[in-house]
């Protein structure tokens, strides 16, 4: 490509090229009127548009890449607390008596001896990756073939459940499970006024969330005596403080809204075809309607009409912030043209750390003296500032009295 | 400190506005252009050194692209300085394999260098009458888009850059050229006909509006008197972009 010099200055040069083209280039002792082959042109959109757009999609990969291992981490968080969380608690009462505790999907994830049956009971007994029911008809199984009880005998099962539903659930799956023993099977809902065969008292540990070994939980029951008492009402009062409800889960949900990135299609933008980004974090092009402004102001790197974007940072409850000083600006909102690139002194987008932007901004003298800068923020949707220079001082804004006298006292002592 | 942080910044922004503007800022802050082509050159530049053109030009790029949200002007202005020196520096290594007509010729010392033996076919009187015709079609180029208003660097600013853009200029120059009373009205109304432009071509508008000040650049360039720039860039009008 040949390049004719068509005007000069000290840093640079503008060039006219074979595409009747004029762009500006490093000036290399050029003259008016040469012709040159290899200029150092300038970075605009022509010769920074791949670099841009190689790092535009890199940042935008690795972002997007970030953002999926942090919903993937925090999935996989939420799920396994949710695995390892106690939701219910079944107590087997017999001769040997044990306590289990129950994830919400019906697993058990702990169990205690509650005597020394008990612990006789589970020694050597795994109760991993098995569900209640299996571990109840087992250890019944085993409680046969130990002696402890024996065909006619009552075993009795308290299932403590958050909910009346799980505990008519369970009960169910129980009764059907036990009921090809020789035996009678004696469900009913635990509360503090049942009185079990054996004397337990169920420790902070023995509801924490993490999964416990039988000789571990052992140490917690050191006192049990033989003589049934009530299970203490402090037990109720351990169990409710340590196991998350769906009350509390609610209650978490709504200070940190989580969406489904599969299912969620409100305000987020999310289920929209032109959504970019994954969980709460990303954003999307809303297309125009008005096929000429379409045209006219789509992206050279996406292909997407940049004008028309929205952000969404979900947890951060950024979206649509406003701002207030639009009442110290001579402009109105209209005179921020965001259809076109050229009206505005500088554009550019990025990474904010917790969502994309992109914004441009125009700046003009005010009546005062000083300058206004406009800036117009397509990565919050509209948001629009205007605010005044550093030189610009109004004597009738009493508001911001202190901070007008210390720029006026700054002008002063530059001057 | 900060009210001289301020200075620079409004001093940036208005050279963004005004090339002249412009010049004189790059002319204040020599002292430090010529210190950071020192820092990676490890010498004083000197004036004619291509090193001293480049951060110049960077220094005027980073004018153009600074804006105050990227932090201190000068610290900008320094990582787009050293940038680009490596940039150069780079395109300058590639071009190591090339032979220097300057070099002698044979191991001796007294034999020629490599310009004089190796025949010249090209017509250095002819080049220099070239450029000499340019010179003074751009100088009355010059004159006539002063009449309108417009500067070159008005138009470079108004350049299209997207290939889709460029295509619809150029059939919009193509149109003007193909109906001679386009060029009449834009020469005696001193206004381009857009409006008959877009009918004509199926352009829109909007766009053709943008890129006014670069379409009377061109216009102008083909309204006659402007035969050795024409030529330049008539090959490409003719056969579309090659981009």
């Amino acid at each position: 490509m040949r390049y004719i010099v068509a005007e000069c200055h000290p840093a640079y040069a503008i060039l006219l090229d074979e595409n009747a083209e004029l762009v500006y280039a490093a000036n290399l002792h050029y003259s008016v009127g040469q012709t040159v082959e290899s200029p150092v042109l300038m970075e605009t959109e022509k010769t920074s548009g791949n670099r841009s757009a190689i790092m535009h999609t890199v940042r935008r990969a690795a972002a997007t890449a970030a953002a999926c291992l942090l919903i993937f981490g925090a999935y996989r968080l939420y799920m396994g607390s949710a695995d390892r969380s106690a939701g219910s608690t079944i107590f087997m009462s017999a001769n040997a008596s044990v306590c289990m505790e129950i994830n919400n999907k019906g697993e058990v994830i702990s169990v205690k001896a509650l005597n020394e049956n008990g612990e006789a009971l589970l020694s050597g007994y795994s109760y991993k990756g098995k569900d209640k029911a299996t571990v109840s008809d087992e250890l019944v199984e085993l409680s046969i073939s130990y002696g402890y009880i024996s065909s006619g005998d009552t075993v009795s099962f308290y299932i403590d459940a958050p909910e009346s539903g799980v505990y008519d659930s369970y009960r169910t799956e129980l009764l059907g499970r036990l009921g090809s023993y020789p035996i009678n099977t004696d469900i009913q809902k635990y509360d503090s006024s049942v009185q079990v065969r054996s004397d337990f008292t169920v420790s902070t540990q023995a509801t924490s969330a993490q999964p416990e070994t039988a000789a571990n939980s052992t140490q917690s029951y050191s006192s049990m005596t033989e003589t049934a008492e009530t299970p203490a009402a402090d037990t109720e009062a351990v169990t409710n403080s340590t196991v998350s409800t769906p009350a509390d889960e609610q209650q978490a949900e709504s200070a940190y809204p989580y969406h489904d990135p599969e299912t969620y299609t409100g305000q987020s933008g999310e289920g929209n075809e032109n959504w970019h980004g994954s969980g709460d974090h990303g954003y999307w092009y809303e297309e125009s309607t008005d096929e000429e402004e379409n045209e006219s102001s789509t992206s050279e790197d996406t292909d997407q009409p940049y004008n028309r974007r929205h952000d969404w940072s979900d947890g951060y409850g950024r979206y649509g912030q406003d701002d207030d000083d639009e009442d110290i600006c001579q402009y109105s909102e209209d005179d921020c043209d965001t259809s076109s690139e050229s009206s505005w002194n500088s554009w550019f987008t990025g990474w904010s750390g917790y969502r994309f932007y992109s914004y441009c901004e125009r700046e003009e003298v005010s009546e005062c003296g000083g300058t206004d800068i406009c800036t117009y923020d397509t990565g919050r949707d509209s948001y629009f500032s205007c605010e005044h220079g550093t030189e610009c001082v109004q004597p009738d804004d009493t508001t911001d009295e202190t901070e007008e006298t210390e720029k006026t006292e700054n002008m002063d002592e530059t001057e | 400190m900060p009210s001289d942080s301020h200075e620079i910044v409004t001093q940036v922004y208005a050279a963004k506005k005004d090339n002249k503007a412009a010049d004189s800022f790059i002319e204040a802050y020599m002292p430090f252009i010529r210190s950071e082509t020192a820092k990676f050159t490890g010498r004083q530049p000197s004036q004619s050194d291509d090193e001293l053109s480049i951060a110049m030009f960077a220094f005027y790029e980073a004018i153009r692209s600074y804006s105050r949200f990227k932090g201190a002007f000068l610290k900008y202005a320094s990582v787009n300085i050293k940038r680009r020196l490596i940039d150069n520096s780079r395109r300058e290594r590639r071009k190591l394999g090339v032979v220097s007509l300057d070099q002698p010729a044979g191991d001796n010392e007294g034999s020629s260098v490599l310009s004089e033996i190796i025949e010249d076919k090209g017509r250095p009187y002819d080049e220099l009458e070239e450029r000499e015709a340019v010179h003074q079609e751009l100088a009355e180029l010059t004159e006539r888009l002063s009449v309108l208003g417009i500067t070159l660097s008005d138009a470079a600013e108004n350049s299209p850059h997207q290939k889709r853009t460029l295509e619809a200029c150029r059939k919009a120059v193509d149109f003007a050229r193909s109906e001679p009373g386009i060029i009449e009205d834009f020469l005696r109304t001193r206004r381009i006909p857009l409006s008959a432009i877009a009918q004509a071509t199926g352009e829109s508008r909007k766009t053709l509006e943008r890129h006014r000040r670069y379409l009377a650049v061109v216009l102008l360039i083909f309204s006659g008197g402007f035969e050795t720039i024409q030529e330049h860039i008539i090959q490409t009008l003719k056969g579309g972009a090659e981009r």
